[in-house]
């Protein structure tokens, strides 16, 4: 038997399925863009079929599969955070009511995610935000004046819409408070999470009668409520902010969120 | 002899470059975000391979039910609250909002009904002395059995006795947590427990605004309104809600949505039952003996005969508990599609001798005030033996309008009750146009 020849011949075999697969992901690649032109353009039209303005460009091209978190609350995290807000090596332990306390200030970390810290060391607002990267609290944006300071959570590179800190400065002392997410993240199986046209379409009726005329912004992000027990919940949702008020849309059920932010 | 052997690395090394290219590419056709539901196939996998390549946990592995328990607490928990933090109300009714709290303080709760305590039978000064001080207040609207609700939060029920909530407060106090309960007949029951109160204590601090205050705490409305009605210093007028059929008033696919919905809440395969449309425009959906009727109007009726191994009898502990879960879950997914902006929270479970059922009544609020419906009831849910024997509810959205109605205030209207009201509190009431009007709503009474 030829090995030479067999060899060439399954490369070349080899070689036109790899062709095959390119030429198909950038067929499926192309289709799924015209698909989503389309839907977004349908989406427009059923919009202004009742009476409300969306810009095509504002609509997100990408479905981020999300599913609702289950964020379990850990004593680690808890330490992690305390520990980088406090700037204190010493292993620390929790009191009975998530408190933890040295020479640099007190932190309290209480079920649900929130938080209040006096701190004593800290200088500024930017040093500040730059403990609660380190402690694992991640932050989605930042407003500074010389004494106070408000910051907007992020999970996963998208923001947690009712997770904000508020820090003020009064001689040298930092009071904060606020909720944050810490913990392990754990998926539920409550499904994934629409195309957000279908989610859009899914409320009109509900933008109609609060009477909406314009969608100005869609912006996807989180919603965190609560858990019994356990911690932290983070629902997938879409804020839409229009000229009537903004809407927070469950991404997975396509229910509308009342969000206090 | 060199050159042959060169162009054997090169053939090798050619094949074994091009087979991992393939491997590449399938993998990136199937679990790549190139195609729809590539979260669902990698989840797939990763179940499949014991979570190996995938760090995201699956919730259900620590807390099986997870699902089912946000379904339900969804339905179960109260529908307003209110914190007391030294003299200053804080009322909540936004459903969500409410929810949080009432989860928060779900540990100590589970710590208050699970350890030993001192009961104790109040009297009105002693309820309004508990009220006055610092405390969570909770309003369930309907009647919520305790064992069911500890059972819900994952807490041992060691009460003992049956007890059934209208409203409950967990209060601090030296010695330790207070829970009380209010239940429907009006008595006041309270559990002195000795779980520390410093977690509940430092959850108070957080409510420190104050935008109202019960009525016993005013001379006047005392005299004419429930004890634990909330009076606010600046109440809002309630928007009109507008009610509308999700087969009259939404597109066809988000009809099929809501439907499919519906169908697989009551155990049917939305892909596979064959329904057909009576000439009144009726669907019906047959699945072995159970049918389900939509009329055209959204009322629904399901009835399913009892299997013969089931003996019809009251339910107790557990298996009432499993049944109001049930009920609250399958109605939370029935309805989440197109209910719109109410809620619905357990009006009344019981035990019908007569029919030898066990029913569950769902009522509905919108931002904390009662919705009145026809029947009495949102949804009815009836049980036999634990099985599902028959539902009647109403697909129907109700949405908030930019519109509201302008109401008297509470002091207004206190001031024309001749007497003490046994009830007071806003309500939705429908009108010709389908829509829902917030009116005054308040029963005497009864010496």
């Amino acid at each position: 038997m030829d090995w030479s020849k067999a060899k060439k011949l399954m490369i070349l075999l080899l070689a036109l399925a790899n062709l095959f697969l390119v030429g198909n992901l950038a067929y499926l690649s192309y289709k799924n863009n015209v698909i989503a032109r389309e839907t977004v353009r349908d989406l427009v039209e059923y919009l202004d079929s009742r009476g409300i303005k969306l810009a095509e460009d504002t609509v997100p091209n990408e479905n981020l599969e999300r599913s609702i978190l289950v964020i379990e609350h850990t004593a680690e995290a808890d330490v992690s955070a305390a520990e980088s807000l406090l700037s204190s090596e010493v292993t620390l332990s929790p009191n009975e009511d998530g408190t933890y306390q040295t020479e640099t200030g007190i932190v309290n970390l209480r079920t649900g995610g929130y938080l209040e810290a006096t701190l004593y060391t800290v200088r500024d607002a930017k040093e500040l935000a730059s403990l609660f990267e380190k402690g694992g609290i991640s932050l989605w944006s930042t407003t500074y004046t010389e004494d106070t300071a408000e910051f907007q959570l992020s999970y996963r590179d998208l923001p947690v819409f009712n997770c904000n800190l508020s820090a003020t400065q009064t001689e040298d002392t930092w009071l904060v408070s606020g909720r944050v997410c810490l913990g392990n993240a754990l998926r539920a199986n409550s499904g994934y999470e629409r195309g957000i046209a279908g989610l859009i379409v899914g409320i009109t009726q509900r933008l109609v009668l609060r009477n909406t005329t314009e969608i100005f912004d869609i912006e996807a992000g989180w919603v965190a409520g609560s858990i019994s027990n356990v911690g932290l919940r983070l629902t997938p949702v879409y804020k839409l902010s229009t000229d009537s008020d903004d809407f927070y849309i469950n991404a997975v059920d396509g229910t509308l969120m009342s969000v206090e932010v | 002899m060199m050159r042959e052997h060169t162009k054997r690395i090169l053939l090798n090394g050619s094949i074994l470059f091009l087979l991992f290219t393939l491997l590449g590419l399938i993998l990136w056709t199937w679990f790549g975000d190139i195609q729809p539901g590539s979260a669902q196939r990698r989840q797939m996998i990763s179940t499949m391979l014991g979570g190996l390549f995938w760090d995201e946990s699956d919730a259900d592995n620590l807390y099986p039910g997870y699902e089912e328990y946000d379904d339900t607490m969804s339905i179960l928990s109260p529908v307003r609250a209110a914190v007391q933090n030294n003299g200053a109300l804080t009322y909540l009714t936004n459903r969500e909002e409410v929810r949080d709290l009432f989860e928060r303080v779900g540990a100590l709760l589970s710590a208050a009904v699970d350890t030993d305590s001192v009961k104790q039978d109040l009297n009105l000064y002693q309820w309004r002395s508990i009220l006055s001080g610092n405390m969570v207040f909770f309003d369930f609207e309907g009647e919520i059995p305790l064992d069911v609700l500890a059972e819900v939060i994952g807490a041992d029920y060691n009460l003992g006795e049956e007890v059934i909530a209208r409203y409950l407060v967990l209060s601090t106090s030296s010695d330790g947590l207070t829970l009380t309960i209010f239940s429907r007949n009006g008595t006041q029951t309270s559990y002195k427990t000795v779980v520390s109160p410093s977690e509940l204590e430092s959850l108070i601090r957080e409510f420190e605004s104050s935008n109202a205050f019960f009525a016993f705490e005013d001379r006047t409305l005392s005299s004419h309104l429930p004890d634990e009605f909330v009076v606010l210093s600046h109440r809002e007028d309630p928007v009109i809600i507008k009610k509308s059929s999700p087969f009259s008033d939404y597109t066809s696919t988000a009809s099929e949505r809501i439907i499919n919905a519906v169908l697989e809440s009551f155990g049917y395969n939305a892909y596979t039952t064959g329904g057909y449309i009576e000439s009144d425009g009726t669907r019906v959906y047959v699945e072995e003996l159970s049918t389900l009727r939509i009329s055209p109007t959204g009322a629904l009726s399901y009835y399913a005969p009892l299997p013969d191994e089931v003996k019809p009898s009251a339910p107790e502990g557990s298996e009432r508990t499993s049944i109001i879960m049930n009920a609250a879950s399958m109605l939370n997914q029935a309805a989440s599609d197109y209910i719109g902006d109410i809620t619905p929270y357990v009006l009344r479970a019981y035990y019908d001798e007569a029919e030898q059922q066990y029913i569950v009544l769902f009522g509905c609020v919108a931002d904390g005030i009662v919705l009145s419906f026809e029947d009495g009831y949102f949804a009815r849910l009836e049980y036999t033996g634990g099985v599902l024997v028959g539902a009647h509810l109403t697909i129907a959205s109700y949405v908030m309008t930019a519109q509201t109605d302008a109401i008297l205030s509470d002091r207004q209207i206190a001031a024309t009750v001749d007497g003490k009201c046994s009830l007071f509190e806003l309500r939705y009431i429908k009108n010709q146009s389908n829509e829902y009007h917030a009116s005054w709503y308040y029963q005497k009474q009864v010496d």
